[in-house]
């Protein structure tokens, strides 16, 4: 990408024998929010690290504002990060946190002081500056985290799965305030996460990585939409992935695609019908705005939502019919 | 039955475990010459007595200064080596870690003798000196250990948010690595005065005439006396060493605190 | 490089571990010399004298005999303790943990002072016997005062080790075999004590090491009457002035504890 805040180059990390990342190509845009996304043991944390300079690569470039920063250590690349466990400097209050990074810039006292008070107030955590972190809650601590990464005012910043110490509705709440306050800065972010809500319902695009590659990156809808394979639909949940049948079965009428691979099926192009004979339901979840129904096909089961008004329960037959346009052939990937 | 018979048994340990700690304390408040428990009436002259006694001052003092002086020395030596033993990619980590621990293998009186004729063959004559070198080689396993067991519990991201920041090698360590062990730190030095102020087998073969520190004081006395004096000297030193640990264990828990806090 | 903050602790230990360790075996090689301590030349009679001559053989029986019995003794008192602390609620739990731990805040010869005062013929406990009109129990300056006093010294060891390992045990699989149908004493002699055993071991070898290798308490509780291999170093030491003789003992107690150590980890660090 042309003009990229971030380009990051056929990137290679090795932990001696083993290969965490194998030629990962990524750039990020000036604002944008990109998520890594992948299962644990993918490489999206050895490419933050990389990132920010504590794993040097074994070959491919980083180019930040356009220049390669393999020689610069992490002090001087002017990149703020968050970590998971947030490190925050037990023995300093939570101001001091945020100041640090300031004094080892050399900013004078009078700045500096200035500085920090506006980005505690920033995170809404003013009243909270002389407290230790371990007079803070999991959430209040993830701000200081936050506010100290970016009082620095850095050119990227990097969150190592930020939220996952905190529970699930502190973190939707988190997953709000922390899109807005980015929008708001206008700070290019990467983002790791194992969760894949939390990597949809943030980023501007989601990099979905496997094995130390990055199999697909692209908006939320179209990663949805259009999966580049079965893995990929699966691990993302886009829909159903199923074995294409050798012979028709009675009361399914899917319009297979021709060809080798795996039929894909998204949850919301299936219809069901009250049927004498045929697949039976097998299970049946409701979801709030609709409900997930289990269809036992000879292929696999088939998972289908529909509005939550649908008048079926288990054990009843169905007709399942799904259109020619809504059932694509992936390869296995 | 059984819950009952293990409470007895164990009330009766706890007994065994408390007897000297109680006979010991109440005798120094009895009024006769002789030590008895429970005491008859109630003074505190021993307690005068034992202050009016100089040599028991002065060896007070010795024990204080050789104390101090062999934490700080075991401080200086240890702390490095416990930053120097963090890395794990170390060349021989295991060996370092237990040539490090190996003074506390050893029986004392081996390490007593060992150095008593060692200084006998190098002509060494400071007996403070060689006090102060075997007290420092018996204490100094314990800063490696708890200090290097602080550094462990250590959050590894935060050096590098602290890099991450635009911090160099030295300022990682001295404000935040450093500050972060502290407490740990500090409760290391005061185990360390304790173990070193308690230590009598290595203190009996070292000492000099003029270098005497405590224990060995009241090890010569009890050869020659015995006397309720004797427990005054005694309950003091419980209390001493009492308020010590408190203040370790107020030391640690803020530690472990300030790590629960984090995690 | 990476190894430059372990230097000053090598260059210290190499100084004053290493250095006096080499001296000390140079001289328990040393010949005995009346006149001048240590004579000149080579010679193995110290070890034969300190291995095969019957006195310091019934020493080192004696001393190990020692050892074995305080070992059996805190472990006798050390797992009812350390089981009543691991069931307790916390705050009795904290109170018998401080309580354990305690004889280690008094001083050695503070503590053996105590147990003088207690256990002498004069000591307390026979006084309290008295006033009840049992018979006198011979206390003063025995093997049964050293065992006692050294007990009290080295059961803290014991009980750590244990509850560190008891704290570990699932209540569970305790929980399991009481509902299997066996009663308590049952499920701690197949099951409890099987899954402490590591800690008896570890808490074994410290007892037996400390027990051994024991000076003050001897020396203190057992008067002139009571030798062990430490009390009899110390005689080489300062009264015999039998300094190659004393270095011999020395190196036997170091290797008697070597031993034992090397012991204990093979059956027990492996699994």
């Amino acid at each position: 990408m042309r003009g990229a805040l971030l380009n990051v180059e056929g990137l290679r990390v090795a932990y001696g024998a083993v290969t965490a990342l194998d030629g990962v190509s990524l750039a990020l845009g000036s604002g944008e929010f990109v998520a890594l996304l992948g299962p644990s043991g993918c490489g999206k944390t050895s490419l933050l690290r990389a990132v920010a300079g504590f794993v040097h690569p074994a070959a491919g470039r980083i180019l930040l504002n356009g220049a390669d920063i393999a020689a610069v250590p992490p002090r001087g690349r002017n990149i703020g990060i968050v970590y998971q466990s947030y490190a925050l400097f037990p023995h300093m209050s939570a101001a001091e946190n945020v100041r640090f990074g300031l004094d080892s810039r050399g900013v004078p006292r009078a700045a500096a002081h200035a500085r920090v008070a506006e980005a505690l107030a920033m995170v809404g955590l003013e009243t909270l500056a002389a407290r230790r972190p371990h007079q803070l809650s999991g959430g209040q601590q993830q701000r200081v985290a936050l506010a100290r990464a970016l009082v620095i005012a850095p050119d990227l910043l990097l969150l190592d799965e930020p939220l996952a110490a905190l529970d699930k509705q502190l973190r939707v709440q988190m997953q709000t305030e922390l899109r807005a306050l980015q929008r708001r800065l206008g700070i290019t972010t990467v983002f790791v996460t194992h969760d894949r809500e939390e990597a949809f319902s943030m980023a501007d695009r989601v990099a979905v990585l496997r094995d130390g590659r990055i199999c697909q990156i692209d908006t939320p809808e179209r990663l949805f939409a259009g999966p580049v394979d079965a893995w990929v639909a699966e691990f993302i949940g886009a829909g159903n992935v199923l074995a294409i049948p050798a012979e028709p079965e009675p009361g399914v009428a899917i319009a297979w695609p021709a060809g080798r691979g795996l039929a894909f099926i998204p949850h919301d192009r299936i219809a069901l019908a009250p049927a004498e004979t045929g697949p039976r339901i097998t299970a049946r979840r409701f979801l709030g705005l609709g409900v997930e129904l289990h269809v036992q096909t000879r292929t696999g089961i088939l998972r289908a939502v529909l509005s939550a008004a649908a008048p079926f329960a288990i054990g009843d037959a169905v007709r399942v019919t799904v259109a020619t346009a809504d059932c694509r052939i992936l390869p296995p990937g | 039955m059984f819950a009952r018979l293990l409470a007895l048994a164990a009330s009766g340990v706890v007994i065994f475990l408390l007897l000297p700690l109680v006979v010991i304390t109440g005798a120094s408040f009895t009024t006769t010459e002789y030590v008895t428990f429970p005491p008859q009436g109630f003074t505190l002259r021993w307690y005068e007595a034992l202050l009016a006694r100089a040599d028991f001052l002065a060896a007070l003092r010795t024990s204080v200064i050789l104390g101090v002086l062999a934490a700080a020395s075991a401080a200086a030596i240890g702390i490095p080596a416990a930053i120097g033993l963090r890395h794990a990619g170390l060349p021989g980590r295991a060996l370092l870690r237990g040539i490090a621990m190996a003074p506390l293998t050893l029986p004392t009186i081996v390490t007593a003798v060992a150095l008593l004729q060692f200084y006998y063959a190098i002509d060494l004559d400071a007996p403070l000196g060689g006090l102060l070198i075997g007290h420092t080689l018996i204490v100094v396993p314990y800063c490696i250990r708890t200090v290097g067991a602080a550094f462990e519990r250590l959050d590894p991201a935060l050096s590098e948010a602290a890099e991450s920041l635009g911090a160099g090698p030295w300022r990682i360590h001295l404000r935040v690595t450093l500050p972060a062990v502290l407490p740990s730190i500090l409760a290391a030095l005061a185990f360390m005065f304790v173990t070193s102020f308690d230590q009598v087998t290595l203190s009996v073969f070292l000492a000099g005439p003029d270098v005497v520190p405590l224990p060995v004081r009241l090890y010569t006395y009890i050869e020659f006396a015995i006397d309720p004096m004797l427990a005054a000297a005694s309950a003091s030193l419980v209390v001493l060493a009492m308020l010590v640990v408190v203040l370790c264990q107020r030391l640690l828990r803020l530690d472990r605190g300030l790590f629960a806090g984090a995690e | 490089m990476r190894h430059l903050p372990l230097a000053p602790l090598l260059v210290f230990y190499g100084c004053f571990l290493l250095a006096p360790g080499l001296a000390l075996a140079v001289l328990s090689l040393r010949p005995f010399s009346p006149t001048l301590v240590v004579g000149e030349g080579w010679t193995g009679a110290n070890y034969l004298t300190a291995l095969a001559d019957p006195f310091y053989l019934g020493l080192l029986a004696g001393t190990i005999f020692l050892g074995v019995a305080v070992t059996l003794v805190t472990l006798l008192l050390g797992y009812p303790l350390a089981l009543a602390t691991v069931r307790a609620g916390p705050r009795l739990k904290s109170f018998l943990l401080v309580v354990a731990l305690s004889p280690l805040l008094i001083n050695l010869v503070v503590r053996s002072y105590a147990w003088i005062v207690l256990l002498g013929d004069h000591g307390l406990i026979n006084a309290w016997l008295r006033a009840m009109s049992l018979p006198a129990v011979p206390l003063d300056a025995n093997m049964a005062a050293v065992g006692i006093g050294l007990a009290h010294v080295t059961l803290p060891l014991m009980v750590l080790s244990l509850v560190a390992v008891m704290e570990r045990i699932d209540p569970r699989l305790l929980e399991a075999a009481a509902s299997l149908g066996a009663g308590e004493w049952r499920i701690l002699a197949r099951v409890h004590v099987h899954l402490a055993m590591p800690g008896i071991a570890t808490g074994s070898l410290l007892v037996f090491c400390t027990a051994i290798s024991a000076f003050i308490t001897p020396r203190l509780l057992g008067g002139n009457r009571i030798s062990t291999i430490s009390t009899v170093i110390y005689e080489k030491f300062t009264f015999s002035l039998n300094w190659p003789l004393g270095a011999a003992l020395a190196m036997v107690l170091l290797g008697l504890t070597l031993v034992v150590t090397a012991l204990h980890d093979r059956l027990f660090r492996a699994r």
